[in-house]
């Protein structure tokens, strides 16, 4: 039988990374973010700015590419990926791709609890397997993120700084309680983030 | 390359490129890399994610990948693309039931019969009536174009 004891067990509680991560980024920075308990959350934080949101409800892995293909297609939109460890081993392809095509507009947050969650804590990763040696690996800058503070001082000073997409791994924790589900349907959030951008493109035109 | 595909992708104002390996189509590829408007994914989950994010921006992406990988993408295109109403078209070289390879053929025969549920259609790129079908066809948001070699 395989343990794994480290499963969940970083610093950071989930829902408080993801209001830091909301309220330290600017009001045309887009969040882009992954299926599950992390889009539940974000949703329930982010009433106040919707329009700025694209909440996945399924496609895992897609929110890096997500992102690669907004800041391509938008000549200075800011995203902010947020994914899960599970859901970047999906599709880690997508790394190569980024940093052969991605601008430093592109900012990636890994939150990493070493397990499938959504789907009940199963574990995602070997004892001693290291995400942000993924990262490294594929050649991003990336920074690992221990408490609120140091996720806050990344979107606010490293991430502005860098020449090429980085990737920031949050340590996080297992949550004994979740956000409710997102309540409304993909095409409304679609529309709603399209119309976001459309107004982006008109007001820089101005 | 068929002599009407490149036109015909210009007269739909296709402003990207999104290439999963594919065989048949370099010369394409080359015409939009010249303009770097070529992007060579790793897999076509991840090129339907990057058209998407580029067609919530206002702008014309063409995924392009072979039969082949018609599989590997179907969740990305029905549980992001389809889900957030997000319309690009995909264009499938079909490698045909002809081809020297025996899995290339099978897999011909196999993805047709999705690729028919899907509602695709299928345009001959070596006609001059082919860029105003591909018009059409994007005019009426149908997602699946298949090419034959």
């Amino acid at each position: 039988m395989d343990h794994h004891p480290s499963i969940g067990s970083g610093a950071v509680e989930r829902l408080a990374a993801v209001r830091a991560i909301v309220e330290t980024t600017s009001a045309n920075t887009a969040l882009v973010c992954q299926l599950g308990l992390v889009a539940r959350d974000l949703y329930s934080v982010t009433a106040h700015c919707r329009q700025r949101c694209l909440y996945c409800m399924g496609s895992m892995g897609s929110v890096i590419p997500l992102a690669l293909g907004l800041t391509s297609g938008h000549r200075s939109l800011r995203v902010l990926a947020l994914e899960g460890d599970g859901s970047l081993l999906m599709n880690l392809g997508t790394l190569v791709s980024v940093r052969r095509y991605g601008s430093s507009r592109i900012g990636m947050i890994i939150f990493d609890n070493r397990c499938y969650e959504s789907t009940g804590i199963q574990s995602s990763q070997p004892e001693g397997f290291s995400i942000e040696h993924l990262c490294v690996g594929a050649g991003i800058r990336t920074e690992v993120a221990k408490n609120q503070e140091e996720i806050r001082d990344w979107i606010k000073v490293c991430w502005p700084k860098q020449a090429s997409p980085a990737v920031l791994v949050i340590r996080s924790r297992i949550n004994t309680s979740s956000s409710p589900r997102i309540g409304e349907l993909p095409e409304v959030l679609g529309e709603r983030f399209r119309a976001w951008l459309s107004s982006l493109e008109k007001t820089e035109e101005q | 390359m068929k002599p009407y595909l490149l036109e015909s992708l210009r007269s739909a104002d296709i402003n990207w490129l999104l290439v999963v390996p594919s065989s048949g189509l370099n010369e394409l590829y080359r015409s939009y890399e010249g303009v770097n408007r070529c992007l060579y994914l790793t897999r076509e989950e991840e090129a339907i994610a990057v058209a998407s994010g580029m067609s919530l921006t206002g702008a014309h992406p063409l995924v392009v990948m072979q039969q082949s990988g018609v599989g590997n993408c179907l969740n990305a295109v029905f549980s992001l693309s389809e889900a957030y109403d997000i319309f690009f078209p995909i264009l499938v070289y079909d490698r045909g039931e002809d081809d020297i390879n025996p899995v290339q053929r099978i897999s011909s025969k196999l993805t047709g019969s999705i690729l028919v549920a899907l509602g695709c259609v299928t345009i001959d790129f070596s006609v001059p009536e082919s860029p105003q079908h591909f018009l059409d066809t994007i005019a009426r948001k149908q997602r699946w174009i298949i090419t034959l070699p």
